[in-house]
Parts: C-alpha cells; sequence; structure tokens
C-alpha cells in the first residue's frame, strides 16, 4: 500500500476529522505500530486505548473508538504515518487482536460468498410480479403528477420562481421519492440553487427541465425501446440494480484499475462519491459510485491516484459505464505509469458524444487527456491539446495545477459534462496530483 | 436557438398560442410526437435543442501558454515540502520564515505544488525570503497572475540597469501609493540622487498625503546633499510632511536644522552645581513659554497631543533634535550623571523622552552610542511610565551583544523584569538563532521557573520567539516537555498546558524538518 497523506486525508469524513487525524500522525503518540502483508495496526492512547486496524487490500478499518465518524481520527492517523513515516511500522506477524479481526472479516465475506453460491430460493413469481406492477404504477403516477407540475411551471413563467426558494424544488423531489422515483428526485434537486449561481438559470433551467420532459417522455414508452435503453432508463428513474442482479448479469472485467479522479457531493443527507477508473489493459474507464450516509464511510475505499488490480462489473446499460467493485487483488499502490486516455481533444469528444448518441442522458464523460498543457486565456481556464483545440474548464481555481504542470505537456484527467472540463488530478513528472 | 425558447418560459405560456421553431431538424424529430399543448411543445424543444447543443459542441482554438523555463536550483524533495505545506496551517505558520531561510540557505528551492500558498503570502519580510526560492516556475507563475506580481517588481528593484531605472520611474508615476513607495525606498537604496530628484519632481502636485508617505523613503541613503530639498519641505502647509521633514533633518548632525534646534536646546536646558561643595550637577529646564514662527517652521507646534502640556511637548521636540554627545560635551559629564542630574526637575520625564526619542531617531555617533546602555538602565527601573514603542526602539539601538548580556542578565537575575516588560517583543529583536549561550540561559531559567511554577504566563509569551530562535540541538529538550511524567502532565491551567502543547508541536515539526532537510542535503 503505497498513499500520499493528500490520498488519506480525502478519505476523512470532515475538515474537523481531517484536523484531528493529522494531530495523531506523529508515531509518538502510537504504541505496538506494526504491518504485515494483511495488514497495518496501532494502538492509539486516548481517553482509553484504541486498537486500530487496517485491511491492506480494501482499506477496510476498524477502530475501538466510540466515534460515530468514519473514517475516525485515529485511522486516519494510522494512515498518515503509514503514507509520511513507513519506517515507524516495523514489519511483524499480526497481533492476536489484529487476527481476530481479520478472521471475522473472512468468514463475513466467505458467508457473503456462500450466500452468493447458494441455491436462490424458490420465488414467488406471481407475488413478485404484482410488486413489480405495483410499482410501475406508482411511477408512472408520480411521473405524471410531475409532468403537469412542469408544465404548470412553463405556463405562469420561470420569471414567477422567487429566487432562493429552494423549496419548491425540495418538495417535488419528495413527491417523487414518495413515488419511488429517487433518480429523478436528486437530478431535481440539483437545480435548487440554480437560481443563486448563475445568471444564466432561465436557460439552463429550461433545458434541465427538457431533458427531464424528454426522459419522461421515453419512459411512457419504454417498451418500445431496446432492453440496454430500458436498463438506463430504469437506473436514471430510481430502480436500482442489486448487487445478486449485477453478479448474475453484469459483464465483469479484471484489469489493473487507476482511479484517476473523484469527487463528492454532500446534500445534507446523502453523500455521493463519484470515482472514475481507467483498466490498464483495456483502456475502458468506469465510474463507480458510492453513497454513505451522514458521516459514514464509502463502502469501497478509492483513492484518487491509487491502483489496484480487480475484477468490476458493468451495470447493464448501453454505456456500459457505471461499474461495481467486485473481487480487489493485491493491496494499493501508486499510479506510477501513465494511464491510457485520448491523444486529442477531439477523440476525447467523439467518446463523449459516442456515449450521447447511446443514451443522452447519461451525459458526463470521464477520462484521461493525454500531452495537453493548461492554459489562461481572458481570465479562463483552458485545457489544450498539441493541435491547440481547448476545452475550457469548469470555473475554479487551477493554479496549483499550472504551477506543478509548468505549461509542459501532462496528462489530465477529469469529466466533461457536455459544456465544461472538470480536472480531477493531474499526472506529471512520475506523479499524480489533486488539482 | 435557445433563447426564443427561454424567453417564451420566462414570460410563460398562458397567453402563447404557440411555440417558437428551434430548427428544422429538431423541429422534424419533435412533429411525430403526439404534442397537446404549447407547454409540452416548449419543454420537448428545449430537451431537444439543449442536447443538440452539446453533441455539436466544438472545441476552443487557444493559445497555449510558453513553458516555465529550465530550473537552476535544485528543488527540495516531497517529504520536505509535506513539512513546509504544515507551515501554512495556523499552529505552525510561524515556522514558515525559518524553513524557507533554510531553504534559501542551502541554495535550493520549493517544489513546483507550494508555489501558490507561497507567492500569496502577504508579509513584505516572509516575501523577501520566498523571493529566494521559487526559482524559475514561481516567477514564470508570478508573470501571469496580476495579484503575485509583488515578485517581479521586487527582482527589477534589486537590479540597477538603466532599462530597469526606466520602467520603474513608469511605475512610480503611475502605480499604487504603496507601490511608489516601494519604488522610491528601491531606488533611494541604488541611487539616493536620482530618487530625491523623482520625488522633487511630483512633490507639489502630490496631495498631502502622498507627500507624507514619499518623503518617508528619503531616509533610505540620507545624506546632507538630501538637506536643501527637506529645508524646502519645511514650508509646506501639511503639518505631517513638515514634521517627517524634521525627523530626516534631525539625523542630519551637520545640518542648520540640528543647529538651530541645539541653539533652543542650549536656551531651555542649564546646569548648576548647588551646594556647598558644588560637586553634583542639576540640569534645570525652562521650556520655551511661547513659539516664533521659526519654531513652527521647525516642527513645533503650537497643539500637543491630548494629555500633555505644551511646554513638556516642546521640551521633548527640542531634545529630541539634538544629538546626545552635545550634552556630555556642554556639561562635560558622562550619561549617567546627566541622568541623574535630572532626576527631580520638574520636566524629568519630557527629558528623558526628549533623549530617548534622539536615541531612537536620530543617527548616532559613538560618543552617542555611550548614552544606550545607560538610558536603558534608567528606562527598565523607571518611575515614569515609558510607552513599549519608545522602550523596544531603544533596545533596537542596543548592539545584538549588549542585547544578549542584558537579557541573560534580566532572565537569571529577577523574573520581575519577565512582567514588566515585553520580554516577547525583546527576544523577537535578537539576531536569531539565538547564540548558544543566550539560548542555555533561556532553557535553564525557564526549566527552573517550570519546576518552581513561577512566571509560566509570562514564559509562555516568549514560546512563539524561542521555538524559531532557539537553534536545532534546543529543540530534544523542548520535546521532553511532553514526555510522560512530565511536569506538564501536573498543570492544572488549561492556557497554559495548551501553550506548552503548542510549543511541543512547533518544535517537533521544526525537527522534522530540520532531520529531512538535513539528510537531503547529505
Amino acid at each position: 500500500m503505497s498513499l500520499t497523506s493528500e490520498q488519506v486525508l480525502q478519505m476523512a469524513p470532515d475538515a474537523a476529522s481531517a484536523s484531528a487525524g493529522k494531530k495523531l500522525a506523529s508515531p509518538r503518540q502510537w504504541t505496538d505500530l506494526g504491518q504485515s502483508e494483511l495488514a497495518i495496526w496501532g494502538k492509539c492512547q486516548g481517553s482509553a486505548v484504541y486498537q486500530v486496524k487496517i485491511e491492506r487490500s480494501s482499506l477496510g478499518y476498524q477502530c475501538s473508538c466510540p466515534s460515530r465518524k468514519f473514517p475516525c481520527k485515529h485511522v486516519l492517523g494510522l494512515l498518515l504515518i503509514t503514507a509520511d513515516a513507513p519506517a515507524s511500522l516495523s514489519q511483524a506477524t499480526n497481533p492476536d487482536w489484529v487476527v481476530d479481526w481479520l478472521d471475522k472479516r473472512q468468514a463475513k465475506a466467505e458467508k457473503a460468498e456462500q450466500k452468493k453460491t447458494a441455491p436462490p430460493k424458490p420465488v414467488d413469481e406471481k407475488a413478485q410480479q404484482k410488486r413489480a406492477d405495483q410499482r410501475n404504477k406508482k411511477v408512472e403516477d408520480g411521473l405524471a403528477r410531475f409532468d403537469l407540475w412542469m408544465k404548470d411551471l412553463v405556463r405562469v413563467g420561470l420569471a414567477r420562481l422567487n429566487r432562493g426558494d429552494t423549496q419548491i424544488w425540495e418538495d417535488q423531489a419528495k413527491r417523487l421519492v414518495d413515488a419511488q422515483a429517487s433518480g429523478l428526485a436528486g437530478r431535481l434537486r440539483m437545480l435548487s440553487n440554480l437560481q443563486l449561481t448563475t445568471q444564466e438559470w432561465p436557460r439552463l433551467l429550461l433545458e434541465e427541465l427538457g431533458r427531464i420532459k424528454l426522459l419522461i417522455h421515453a419512459y411512457q414508452r419504454i417498451e418500445t425501446l431496446d432492453e440496454p435503453i430500458q436498463e438506463d432508463l430504469r437506473q436514471m428513474i430510481g430502480w436500482t440494480v442489486t448487487q445478486e442482479e449485477l453478479e448474475s448479469s453484469g459483464e465483469k472485467i479484471t484489469d489493473s484499475w487507476a482511479v484517476i479522479g473523484q469527487t463528492i457531493d454532500d446534500d445534507d443527507r446523502v453523500r455521493v462519491q463519484r470515482s472514475w477508473l481507467v483498466g490498464r489493459m483495456t483502456g475502458k474507464t468506469v465510474l463507480v459510485v458510492n453513497f454513505a450516509v451522514g458521516t459514514q464511510p464509502f463502502a469501497d475505499g478509492l483513492l484518487p491516484g491509487s491502483e489496484q488490480s480487480a475484477v468490476i462489473a458493468i451495470y447493464p446499460g448501453s454505456l456500459g459505464q457505471r461499474a461495481r467493485l467486485m473481487v480487489r487483488d493485491d493491496s494499493i499502490g501508486a499510479i506510477i505509469d501513465r494511464v491510457p486516455g485520448s491523444q486529442t481533444v477531439e477523440a476525447f469528444l467523439d467518446r463523449a458524444v459516442d456515449s450521447m448518441a447511446k443514451f443522452p442522458w447519461g451525459a458526463v464523460t470521464g477520462g484521461v487527456l493525454k500531452d495537453v498543457t493548461l492554459t489562461l486565456h481572458d481570465q479562463r481556464w483552458y485545457v489544450c491539446d498539441r493541435d491547440g483545440k481547448g476545452l475550457e474548464l469548469t470555473a475554479g481555481n487551477y493554479w496549483k495545477l499550472l504551477a506543478i504542470t509548468g505549461g509542459h505537456a501532462c496528462d489530465l484527467s477529469g469529466e466533461w459534462d457536455g459544456v465544461n472540463f472538470r480536472p480531477l488530478g493531474v499526472f506529471s513528472q512520475g506523479g499524480f496530483f489533486l488539482p | 436557438m435557445m433563447d426564443a425558447l427561454t424567453k417564451l418560459a420566462l414570460l410563460g405560456t398562458s397567453s402563447a398560442s404557440s411555440c417558437p421553431s428551434s430548427n428544422e431538424q429538431m423541429d422534424a424529430l419533435i412533429d411525430p410526437l403526439k404534442i397537446n399543448s404549447v407547454e409540452d411543445a416548449l419543454l420537448l424543444k428545449a430537451g431537444v435543442t439543449s442536447f443538440y447543443m452539446q453533441a455539436g459542441r466544438d472545441p476552443a482554438v487557444v493559445n497555449q501558454l510558453d513553458a516555465a523555463p529550465e530550473e537552476s536550483q535544485a528543488a527540495i524533495l516531497v517529504p520536505t515540502e509535506r513539512i513546509v505545506s504544515k507551515a501554512f496551517e495556523p499552529t505552525y505558520s510561524v515556522l514558515l520564515p525559518d524553513f524557507l531561510r533554510v531553504i534559501g540557505s542551502y541554495g535550493m528551492r520549493v517544489t513546483p505544488a507550494l508555489l501558490p500558498q507561497l507567492l500569496g503570502v502577504k508579509d513584505e519580510t516572509t516575501r523577501e525570503l520566498v523571493r529566494q526560492v521559487v526559482g524559475e516556475r514561481g516567477r514564470w507563475l508570478a508573470n501571469l497572475n496580476p495579484e503575485w506580481s509583488w515578485l517581479l517588481k521586487s527582482d527589477r528593484r534589486d537590479s540597477a540597469d538603466a532599462e530597469t531605472f526606466e520602467s520603474l520611474k513608469q511605475e512610480f508615476d503611475h502605480g499604487s501609493i504603496k507601490e511608489r513607495c516601494q519604488i522610491l525606498y528601491a531606488v533611494r537604496t541604488k541611487s539616493p540622487e536620482m530618487g530625491r530628484t523623482w520625488l522633487a519632481d511630483v512633490f507639489p502636485t502630490e496631495s498631502a498625503d502622498a507627500r507624507a508617505q514619499l518623503i518617508e523613503q528619503i531616509a533610505v541613503g540620507l545624506s546632507r546633499d538630501d538637506e536643501p530639498f527637506l529645508e524646502s519641505c519645511l514650508d509646506g502647509r501639511s503639518v505631517n510632511v513638515r514634521l517627517i521633514a524634521c525627523d530626516l533633518l534631525a539625523q542630519l548632525p551637520d545640518s542648520a536644522f540640528v543647529a538651530r534646534m541645539t541653539l533652543r536646546a542650549n536656551a531651555m536646558l542649564t546646569g548648576q552645581k548647588p551646594g556647598m561643595l558644588r560637586k553634583t550637577l542639576k540640569l534645570v529646564c525652562q521650556p520655551p513659554q511661547e513659539l516664533t514662527k521659526e519654531d513652527e517652521r521647525d516642527g513645533l507646534l503650537e497643539k500637543p497631543p491630548t494629555q500633555t502640556g505644551k511646554r513638556s511637548y516642546w521640551t521633548e521636540q527640542i531634545l529630541k533634535a539634538v544629538p546626545l554627545s552635545h550634552w556630555t560635551r556642554m556639561f562635560s559629564s558622562t550619561p549617567e550623571e546627566l541622568l541623574n542630574a535630572i532626576t527631580n526637575d520638574d520636566y524629568a520625564e519630557n527629558i528623558l523622552r526628549g533623549w530617548l526619542s534622539s536615541a531612537i531617531s536620530g543617527r548616532l555617533s559613538s560618543a552617542d552610542e555611550e548614552w544606550l546602555l545607560p538610558l536603558w538602565n534608567v528606562v527598565i527601573v523607571s518611575r515614569f511610565k515609558i510607552e513599549q514603542p519608545l522602550i523596544i526602539g531603544l533596545w533596537n539601538r542596543l548592539n545584538p551583544t549588549l542585547q544578549e548580556t542584558t537579557l541573560t542578565k534580566l532572565l537569571t537575575s529577577s523574573n520581575a523584569s519577565l512582567d514588566s516588560l515585553p520580554m516577547n517583543q525583546l527576544m523577537n529583536s535578537l539576531q536569531q538563532p539565538w547564540s548558544s549561550s543566550f539560548s542555555k540561559a533561556y532553557w535553564s531559567q525557564f526549566s527552573k521557573d517550570l519546576l518552581d511554577r513561577r512566571w509560566l504566563p509570562s514564559w509562555a509569551t516568549t514560546f512563539e520567539t524561542a521555538v524559531v530562535a532557539l537553534p536545532p540541538e534546543f529543540l530534544q529538550s523542548i520535546l521532553k516537555l511532553d514526555e510522560p511524567g512530565s511536569v506538564l502532565e501536573q498543570m492544572e491551567s488549561s492556557y497554559l498546558k495548551s501553550a506548552v502543547s503548542k510549543f511541543v508541536e512547533q518544535a517537533r515539526i521544526r525537527r522534522q524538518f530540520y532531520d529531512i532537510i538535513n539528510r537531503t542535503i547529505q
């Protein structure tokens, strides 16, 4: 496991935890620090002596402290020591308290595996169909109500919307959640601050309402569409694909997966972590989405700039973009070689348009732009390829990236939303740097 | 395409009979759909148009930046970068100048990732250290960001060729007042005459406030050549400008201004030797009763600051402009004798202040310097309430060796000084790192007081200075404060605990920095 302190701090649930973790990042505040091929461990003196252990392959962790933040400051402290002072972790055999924990994890994994391989329970198909019909009806009614609401909105005029009134969107989002269309509800919640954040809000709002209108229209004739697009639509509306479904039907790809960028969105209820992964051998770019409630940890310990051999399963659908980590093989390392990506901006846009043609609502395309430079023009930031073709970057401060690259060619990872490219990391001088 | 649709959506469709067309291709996509209303048409057209625009977006054509030039200095390594980046956290910010000084002393530069934060530093003293370590990449970046242009301006100010002077003159003529002062300061450093000429050319047209700020820069490279210009400033209407010009003229012992003030002082301060033996000198101060126009031209103000009497104020103003050695010559007495001679005078406090001001603001000859230690010895036990700036000003005039021996005595003899004097500021003005002997004295006295639990709040005020001024070999001693069983554990005051913990944490980071950078150099 080769981590940087920057990567570790990305794992912190909030700034206070990161700061508290840093304070515990000194080996002298720890006893029994050690490491083996499987795990890292240590004891930290707080109100009591807390035992902290971390599994290398998955970055799974446990701390005996009573904190309800995950990871807690002790786990962050131990990871920071691993990153900054690895020599202070002596090579040793796993102590009993670590062995017990690893055994329990192993047993849990085996149980889950058995559950997967166990013969499926007999399914009451009639009841299942009834439940599906009930949900379909609920979703259809919910979408119809929302469609009516949109029409009312444009009938009276968007100018009537009160600036800063987010409740109107929240109310509709709640109704969509009640109608079991939570995917659409999430999309709607993103509109709530639009009026406050840009002067172009009328156009942007109308565009998004128009896209939702098309989505509802498509859903209303879903049975006439190809099976992969049906899958995409259902997931976009809010149907989930269970782990069992994914395991049984999802395409599996084994590769060395480089985490080329990550975003975390927080809407006060649920945190959404979106990680872009690129397969070193397949060149495939996938998106792994994790959810966490409050300060709970994300299920997959994915760190930007890290690389790990793993099997992933691709969610059903036309894009083949969203994926889930299934089996992780070796311990995690840092990305040290260049990863596959687009050689020109044109090639990257072609890829984005291909995705759009398949399923226009899943419009974000992630990937690596190779041999590009950052540039500043009329106070706007651009990424520019060898041919002088560029994409405007999402508004932000990219001075650190410019300092690191010095105007020289680099590989820039990020995501394209159809309008702007959002940098998520840069590979320069053999290292990966966050913006 | 989108504008007409957006306009309709903003105003509302209630009174619209139809929806504007987007374009033929898109209308053709929507036409086959069963559209029941203008609202349906508007929303569907908006959706299709938005996808159409997104799919057809061309890349922009942009000019690439010229890449940053090659570096000539070696960069610090990543572990050092991590430690240096900690100095941007509030707890460790006190360490940043020390880190930069050390990196600069090794002729190294920082890694590029640190540059934006370093170029954003506001403190002028730290900026000078930043300049030494940012390398070519830092200068390349500063050229792209107007907020960091101070770096290039500072570079230009240090260079002294004709081309640079020409570009500096442009900036001097058009810059902000702060920038103009910086430029004038720099030019005076290289060519006092050129600086004076620049200032004299624009002086009549400047506002009183700008004149006051600009004329202060004449202090750099001040000489008799500046006297005519400064004398001319005494005829201006601005009181501030006049006072600053007087202060500057007072630094020229052979100036006509000093001669005029010395005549006033001689008339004011007279010596007597009362008693039978006529051995002990007594100085009597008789300040003027009123001011003449000439007095006012020389900066003596009719209106004194609040809570100060006119004559008291004039006494201080007159004595401030007279070299101290004048009095030793005039009364054939030592500074100690003269300081003793004023004790019983009604204006004793004002005479002392006047002399202190002369010691602080004037240029000191070696004969003047003989006054410094006697003045210090009087000030620290004085019954008068002497303001901190005067105390610190006098302290800064003592030479480094004298400062260290004086402070060592203060630390070891009686800790009363810890409370009555601004110890942190006195320590802060010592040359850093502290000498081995002073560091030992500091640490042993602190350790002793820590055990006795004496004066600890006062000691705590010195930690910020000590953590960077103590030589690296003392850092281990600081770290021991936090060890199990140390006195810290038994402390009850949370303020002290927190101050000592911060002291220890800062020392730990500083030590890590030295360990890592020394390994790198080896």
